[in-house]
């Protein structure tokens, strides 16, 4: 190329006009005029400033000298369709591109074009501004975005935003997987369609948007499948340039709430376990006073011990028509009456010192299946007339499924627990009206760390206030006399506190009763 | 005559245990603390069986059945305690103690409980 030529016709009307020149020269942005064949035919102190070279070393040659490789390859043919189908692809518009530096640094940059034709002249004049400050703002901005994110997924709170009319506009990564969906889908959706339990608690929300104070509610109860669950909501009000909305954080929290009821329990039988200890000492010296009291007078109302005689005799005392008297007077069932009593309250005595026991000497490795046989058998032969039941007439169902039944236990006390649950499943299903053939299944699983003993009854079930106090001790549905009230609270203690398992109910009234048993496995070494 | 000592610092009870087993023929003394027993035995009074009271003012049952024992080791104890979790301490197994002769109170058949006074009386 001749490039003396081009240099004398690069003389065009923007430097041989004084006025264009100074415009161009001061424009904030870089100006470069290109020919149709792409060459460079001018190129201002910005475009200078901006891609490193000196004017004199860019004019007359190609513009692809200044795009990034990527741009660089098709430029020619950019400009040869252009100039043939004449549709306007960037012409007269403009786009974000990448330039390259001198120094072969490419850098961001919004390039608009347009076509000049003028006499002496035909090509392009292309503005050019440097996106570089913009882009890094933009990158951090985006950063800034994921960081949060990456915040609000990292919670194990169910949070999401919502706008005024309780649609979602974000949510984190514990939300949808509440909902089983990808964190992309929620968005715009109704928060009450993805999160249907919050039905009910849509009043307060909305409220706590408009009247922007926060609400918060704990521990509601929801149905769901495997149980009663139940969460904590706090609504925190937003407000933006958008207009109100809110935040609402959702927190499953039944494993606090039963552990808090666990701890309440327990705290309930400690008090007692502490008491009883120190009172039984106490109760059990007049117990035996009054025993033995009534020995002595059935003792001394004998005629068969010659020393009564001998003393009625004395006395001119008819030792015959004293105990005729007496028995028409109803007089010895009095006694026997105080004596049976006695035995009651001595039998509630060693029962409350259940508590107080904490002996771990004689844990063992145990097999629970062969101590649910033991207590089986020893269960069916505690038929009792009195009681009303006859434990043989109940079907037995064992559904086992499991690889080890070794529990490390006290084996008398674990006995005492498993003896407990039968008797009251059958004396439950025998006071049940429905006359169903009574069936009690044991359930045994594996659960995590636990084994899981499920005994089951189809029994009448019992109401909630029975069930809420169940273990609660000196509680009892049976009739005076029948049970002490310390069966089942006693078999909470030993569960619970010497053995660090758990004991449940659960009960639907009309069905029958479930009791769940959770002993930790013994781990073999 | 078998001659029986009963230690408890409940009148109530030591009374009444006292009747029951005259009753039944035994002759039976009766003190209200260990320290009392044991000047008992000092003043010569010969003991067959004592019942001892485990929880009593001053000195306890567990060492007033040691101090007894030293002071004549013809003496056959049976315990009777108030305390459901009280178990036989390895002093009183050594002196030939054993959970045969541990009786809880309240005691439901003093027939069962006399007999036992008797079978020792007779030295079996």
């Amino acid at each position: 190329m001749d490039t003396s030529v081009n240099q004398a016709q690069r003389v065009r009307f923007w430097s041989a006009d004084p006025r264009v020149r100074e415009i161009v020269n001061n424009v904030a942005d870089a100006v470069i005029a290109i020919d149709i064949h792409g060459n460079i035919e001018m190129f201002n102190p910005v475009a200078e400033r901006l891609f490193g070279y000196p004017a004199e070393e860019v004019m007359g040659r190609n513009i692809k000298l200044l795009a990034a490789p990527a741009y660089s390859r098709h430029h020619d043919e950019y400009i040869a369709r252009y100039l043939e189908t004449e549709e306007p692809h960037i012409i007269g518009s403009g786009r974000e591109v990448e330039g390259r530096r001198k120094d072969g640094t490419v850098f961001p940059i919004y390039l608009s074009v347009g076509e000049v034709k003028v006499a002496e002249f035909h090509g392009f004049i292309g503005i050019i501004h440097d996106l570089t400050v913009q882009k890094e703002a933009e990158k951090a901005l985006r950063n800034a975005r994921a960081s949060l994110q990456d915040i609000i997924d990292s919670m194990p709170s169910i949070l999401v935003g919502v706008d005024e009319q309780g649609i979602i506009t974000h949510w984190n990564r514990s939300a949808a997987a509440e909902r089983n969906m990808d964190i992309r889908e929620g968005i715009g959706q109704p928060l009450v369609k993805l999160f249907p339990f919050l039905e009910r608690q849509l009043g307060d929300i909305s409220s706590a948007i408009r009247e922007r104070h926060p609400v918060r509610k704990e521990r509601l109860p929801l149905q769901s499948g495997s149980g009663t669950r139940f969460i904590d909501l706090v609504v925190y009000p937003l407000s933006s340039a958008d207009g109100l909305g809110g935040v609402v954080r959702i927190d499953d929290v039944t494993e606090r709430v039963r552990i808090e009821e666990m701890m309440i329990q327990t705290e309930k039988m400690m008090s007692v376990g502490g008491l009883a200890a120190g009172m039984a000492h106490e109760i059990n010296n007049p117990l035996g006073i009054i025993a033995q009291s009534c020995q002595n007078l059935v003792r001394r109302l004998s005629d068969e011990i010659p020393k009564n005689r001998e003393v009625a005799d004395n006395l001119g005392l008819d030792l015959d028509t004293m105990r005729r008297y007496m028995t028409e007077r109803g007089l010895f069932q009095f006694i026997a009456g105080m004596q049976e009593a006695t035995e009651r309250a001595g039998r509630i005595v060693t029962e409350m010192l259940a508590y107080s026991r904490r002996s771990t000497s004689s844990f063992v490795p145990t097999s629970l299946c062969e101590l649910v046989e033991t207590v089986l058998h020893l269960a069916s032969h505690d038929y009792d007339v009195k009681k009303n039941y006859d434990f043989r007439r109940i079907s037995i169902e064992r559904d086992y499924d499991i690889r080890s039944d070794v529990i490390f236990c006290e084996a008398m006390a674990i006995e005492q627990v498993l003896l407990n649950l039968l008797k009251n499943a059958a004396q439950a299903m025998a006071g049940n009206p429905q006359q169903t053939a009574p069936a009690i299944t044991l359930r045994l699983r594996e659960e995590e760390q636990w084994l899981r003993l499920e005994v089951i009854d189809n029994g009448p079930g019992m109401s909630a206030e029975v069930r809420h106090r169940l273990f609660e001790p000196f509680f009892t549905t049976k009739p005076v006399g029948m049970g002490t009230g310390l069966g089942l609270a006693v078999a909470y203690f030993i569960v619970t506190e010497q053995h660090h398992g758990r004991l449940e109910v659960d009960s639907i009234p009309g069905k029958g009763s479930k009791f769940t048993l959770r002993l930790p496995r013994h781990e073999e070494h | 005559m078998a001659s029986v000592l009963i230690v408890d610092d409940e009148e109530l009870i030591s009374s009444n245990m006292a009747a029951y087993l005259e009753d039944e023929g035994l002759e039976v003394d009766v003190a209200n603390s260990a320290e009392d027993a044991l000047r008992l035995v000092e003043a010569g009074l010969s003991v067959q069986v004592c019942i001892m009271d485990m929880r009593l003012p001053g000195m306890n049952g567990n060492e007033a059945c040691q101090a007894l024992h030293r002071q004549d080791p013809g003496i056959r104890f049976l315990l009777h305690t108030g305390s459901p979790n009280y178990v036989i301490s390895p002093e009183l197994s050594a002196i030939g103690i054993t959970p045969d002769h541990l009786y809880r109170k309240p005691i439901m058949d003093m027939a069962e409980f006399t007999a036992t006074v008797h079978a020792l009386c007779a030295g079996r």
